[in-house]
């Protein structure tokens, strides 16, 4: 029986995918076998813009549209400010075409200019420091060895910056009207539920990026809109941090790390991590075994109530499905919670491996 | 018999669960020789379907001492003399993003109805439309195409022989678009308009992109012919997959080709309301979408949502249904953000399942809830105003809805959910056996008939749903159940469900007189002879439509008792702190509910808990005098069978002492 796997990992061979945006247009300038540093850029994507069709012969009195090849100022794929002449006989005087807005030339057909709206352009980063593995259309495999955490939900923005951890008092409490630079610039581990409060800090004290147990759902419209990286690493609601990710993130406090805070759909596949690339270690150590069933004293973690969270150790995995107390019968796992030591049955479907 | 002499794998891959099913040739007839399922691969940490169909294959071949992969791992085929590999591989896929489709037509009541109607039954989102006779100018169908990033540009419009120049003039702003997007990501264009225009749609876009020409959905005004353009999105989705990769291209290289999941029950669909002659509903209920198939007077409807399902799009089917259509389900009071948490951590883990008696609720609440509103667009595409239809042949798929663990609880929720009317026979289908008969009787139709008549689907039972609003605690209906040479009788009361454990290949004979308005196949006596099942026989006296209680005190007096029928466990009582009021200000004490409560003591220690004092079993006098008899339990025997000299007065007995017969 295989189960879903969710690394809170010290030290791992880890695949870093790199995607052009589900609604952008982009390439890649890199190749399988190339090294790359964390901050190496390895493509570049658009995200496209409102297109506009400029009538360009007509404006200029041009009776054949085949004679505005001859009067144009820019070339396809230049990018314009608002008012650049785009085509007339001079650039400086008489009939000339415009640009209605800062953007882009995209091509001229019988006669038309097409001009894109300032599209968003997106530098697409390798984050972490490790070797290319594949390169599709539209995906890149960057390989490495380090440390990986995956949480269950990001707001789709990815920083790279130092891991912090939060004071004692938590992140709500720290003040809002100072000019004390801390956490200024920093990914900071929450170890509580994020507040709306946690937003007005991370703004105000500018946060690089949040890693939190939970928050509520009520707050996604602020999540999705900020503009720090935010990943969660339970879910929506008020559960607390399991005790594997925070172990490790306590450990990496003061590291380098690549937080990729993937909001996950159906679309894109794609999970929210914090890659920390760790040095003097063996770049050879192999990738997780893929055909590796879940065995008795795996380490797993808990995905649901009322266990939540908690990690505990595979101690035996009936064959007979059990009964649960929502009067549903599955294959279940008997596990030793490692907090607390105390045996529990949990169905497999609700256990994720988490790595060594 | 059949003169094959291979065997066929089929693979289904499901938003959350992968299927593989081996058929192979048993005494000249094609038979299900082994079946599998794991955990779909589609998704981070591994991204590559591939994988979860190679570790099934492995375990496969581990147990049957036969090897299904080759060296490079991919699917041996043809079968070797040894008998490593398969003769034919057949897979279909639900997994991943639907694809999305720009709807490119003339007139929105002619070409854009019948390709909508094409489209019904394949994975698509629609993400954007042109219509002539909406004006766009050749800018607004540039920003169509290039905003909306469609997988695939639906091209249809006019009847044969029609004017061709509308359609050139959408072909020109589609054209201009294709041009401006790098020719990787290029849409594929599908043509099912005039006929008369298609060859010079073949030559304006074949250097372009990819492009499919196929009939026209509308040959002539009031005739659409959907299939040849359903079978060309077919072959659609199919190149997308190929494209978009994530392991279909190692899974293709050997199958035949990969057929989206809807369109195999769609197969299936006509062909058992050809076949039988009845109306038939097929229901899909599955993490990402819900699919239902209906035949309904000899005609097919379909309904395919991607907001319904119950895993990654628990929380878009939350927004289409609303919270009061949840909580009419629930036996406790729930506020919305409880449900919004619900939702969006269950779309962030769609495996998971319920461990605790209140998360059960609440996922049974979103499915009953999300199937019901679908229902209730199905059935108006066949003018019913109720939400459902006689459905003598019901289908259900799905985790959701048959793997409960019970097979009477898996019929529950198929009842809840469908509410059919009248008589039917419940099938479940766990394995995604009518996915793979679909996807192989387009290949060969003559193993697909052999499979679907040895029986290879589960038979839940029989379902009997009494109509009409019954008064709760008043007999709703009497029945005589002749079982061998005995007679019982039972009254059963308004608001009740019965499970009679009648198994498989059983019979028995029933008679049901219903009481006041309440009817039965619109009669008010009914003498049938019913089929048993893994789950036996369900009588429903609960009405329709279905009345789960206007309160939370009501519901939280039936749903467990429901339950505790269906399945025979102990009866849970519902905690009276969740019957409290909640307010919707103060979401999290709501979350924080759930995780101090501790569910009954009794039911904790294993015991049966005492059911609520809501009502008098009936005439349990009767039923002591019966039982003090002789103590012994009668048996149902197939062709009366029974050796139990019959009873020479019918008593009237309760429902645990009717199941105990069984």
């Amino acid at each position: 029986m295989y189960v879903d796997a969710r690394y809170a990992s010290a030290l791992m061979r880890i695949r870093r995918e790199v995607r052009i945006p589900e609604n952008a247009i982009g390439s890649f300038d890199v190749i399988v076998g190339q090294s790359v540093d964390i901050r190496t850029r390895i493509g570049r994507a658009i995200v496209p813009a409102r297109h506009v069709i400029i009538d360009a012969a007509a404006i200029l009195g041009l009776r054949d549209p085949n004679a505005l090849a001859n009067m144009l100022l820019v070339k396809p794929n230049q990018i314009v400010s608002q008012q650049t002449p785009l085509a007339g006989r001079d650039a400086k005087r008489g009939k000339r075409v415009f640009a209605p807005s800062d953007g882009l030339i995209v091509s001229v057909d019988r006669g038309s200019i097409i001009f894109q709206e300032r599209p968003e352009l997106i530098d697409l980063e390798a984050g972490v420091r490790g070797t290319i593995t594949l390169v599709t259309d539209r995906k890149v495999y960057v390989e490495t060895v380090g440390s990986l955490i995956t949480g269950v939900w990001g707001n789709g923005r990815s920083v790279i910056a130092t891991l912090r951890m939060e004071p004692h008092t938590g992140i709500d409490t720290l003040p809002t009207d100072t000019l004390d630079p801390a956490f200024k610039g920093e990914i900071v581990i929450s170890t509580r539920p994020l507040t709306a409060d946690s937003f007005h800090v991370m703004n105000a004290r500018g946060f690089a990026g949040v890693i939190a147990p939970s928050m509520p759902a009520e707050l996604l419209p602020q999540a999705e809109t900020s503009s720090r990286a935010i990943m969660l690493t339970e879910g929506f609601g008020v559960p607390r941090m399991n005790s594997a990710a925070l172990d490790l993130l306590r450990e990496m406090d003061g590291f380098l790390a690549t937080l990729n805070a993937n909001r996950p759909s159906r679309a894109h596949l794609l999970r929210p991590e914090l890659v920390v690339n760790r040095g003097n270690v063996d770049q050879s150590l192999p990738a997780p075994n893929v055909y590796e069933p879940l065995k008795v004293n795996a380490r797993v973690r808990v995905t649901r109530e009322p266990h939540q969270g908690q990690v505990g150790r595979v101690l035996e995995l009936p064959k007979q499905p059990q009964r649960l107390e929502s009067g549903l019968r599955a294959p279940v796992a008997r596990l030793l919670l490692l907090n607390t030591n105390e045996q529990v049955v949990v169905p497999l479907a609700d256990l994720e491996a988490i790595g060594g | 018999m059949t003169t094959r002499s291979g065997s066929i794998l089929a693979a289904d891959f499901g938003s959350v669960t992968t299927r593989v099913l081996l058929f192979d040739l048993v005494n000249g007839e094609y038979q299900l020789v082994a079946r599998r399922d794991t955990l779909t691969t589609f998704d981070v940490p591994h991204d590559d379907v591939a994988l979860a169909l190679r570790r099934v294959l492995r375990d496969m071949g581990t147990a049957m001492g036969r090897r299904f992969l080759d060296n490079r791992d991919e699917v041996i085929t043809p079968e070797d003399e040894d008998r490593s590999g398969v003769d034919l591989f057949v897979t279909s896929a639900s997994v991943g993003r639907p694809m999305r489709v720009l709807m490119v037509n003339v007139v929105p009541e002619a070409s854009y109805a019948a390709a909508l109607r094409a489209i019904s039954g394949s994975y698509v989102e629609v993400v954007g439309r042109v219509v002539l006779t909406e004006q766009p100018t050749v800018e607004d169908q540039l920003n169509a195409v290039l905003q909306a990033r469609p997988d695939l540009i639906f091209f249809a419009g006019g009847v044969d022989g029609g004017p061709r120049e509308a359609l050139l003039r959408l072909a020109r702003g589609l054209k201009l678009a294709l041009n401006i997007i790098d020719r990787a990501s290029r849409p594929i264009l599908l043509y099912a308009g005039n006929a008369d225009v298609a060859p010079t749609i073949a030559d304006i876009f074949n250097d372009l992109t990819e492009t499919i020409i196929t009939n026209n959905v509308l040959p002539a005004y009031g005739q659409p012919n959907p299939q040849p353009a359903v079978e060309a999105i077919a072959a659609a989705y199919n190149r997308y997959q190929e494209r978009v990769g994530e392991g279909f291209n190692a899974v293709t290289a050997t199958s035949s080709s990969i057929i989206p999941t809807a369109q195999t029950y769609e197969l299936m669909a006509r062909f058992f309301g050809l076949q039988t002659g009845q109306n038939v509903l097929i229901a899909d209920v599955g993490s990402a979408s819900t699919l239902l198939y209906a035949v309904v007077g000899g005609q097919l409807y379909s309904r395919i949502s991607s907001q319904h399902g119950v895993g990654h799009s628990a929380h878009t089917l939350l927004e289409a249904v609303g919270v009061e259509a949840i909580r009419a389900w629930l036996p406790f009071n729930v506020t919305r953000s409880e449900l919004d948490h619900f939702a969006r951590n269950k779309a962030l883990l769609p495996a998971s399942i319920p461990m605790t008696l209140r998360d059960g609720y609440l996922e049974h609440a979103f499915l009953r809830a999300g199937v019901r509103q679908l229902l209730g667009e199905l059935s108006a595409q066949w003018g019913s105003a109720h939400g459902s239809a006689p459905f003598p042949l019901i289908f259900a798929a799905g985790s959701a809805l048959t793997r409960s663990g019970k097979p009477g609880y898996n019929l529950l929720l198929i009842a809840d959910s469908v509410q059919p009317l009248g008589v039917s026979q419940v099938y479940a289908d766990p394995f995604g056996v009518l996915t793979a008969l679909g996807s192989i009787a387009r290949v060969d139709a003559l193993p697909a008939v052999q499979i679907i008549d040895s029986g290879n689907v589960e038979l839940l039972g029989t379902l009997i749903s009494l109509e009409g609003q019954p008064t709760t605690g008043r007999t709703a209906a009497r029945l005589t159940i002749k079982t061998g040479g005995e007679r019982i009788k039972y009254n059963l009361e308004g608001g009740q469900v019965l499970f009679l454990p009648l198994p498989v290949d059983f019979e028995m004979e029933l008679t049901i007189v219903c009481t006041g308005r309440m009817r039965v196949n619109g009669r008010r006596r009914l003498n049938l002879k019913v089929q048993g099942g893994t789950a036996g026989v369900m009588i429903d006296a609960r009405g329709r439509p279905l009345a789960v209680g206007q309160t939370v005190q009501e519901r939280a007096q039936r749903l467990p008792r429901w339950v505790h029928a269906a399945t025979d466990d102990p009866l849970h009582e519902i905690p009276q702190e969740w019957l409290a009021p909640v307010t919707e200000e103060a979401p999290s004490q709501a979350v924080a509910l759930t995780k101090t409560t501790e569910p009954p003591r009794r039911l904790r220690r294993g015991r049966r808990a005492q059911p609520p004092p809501a009502q008098e079993l009936p005439d349990e006098a009767d039923l002591s005098d019966v039982l003090a008899g002789d103590g012994q339990r009668s048996k149902l025997a197939k062709g009366g069978k029974d050796d139990k000299a019959p009873q020479p007065a019918a008593p009237f007995v309760d429902d645990d002492d009717v199941r105990s017969l069984f």
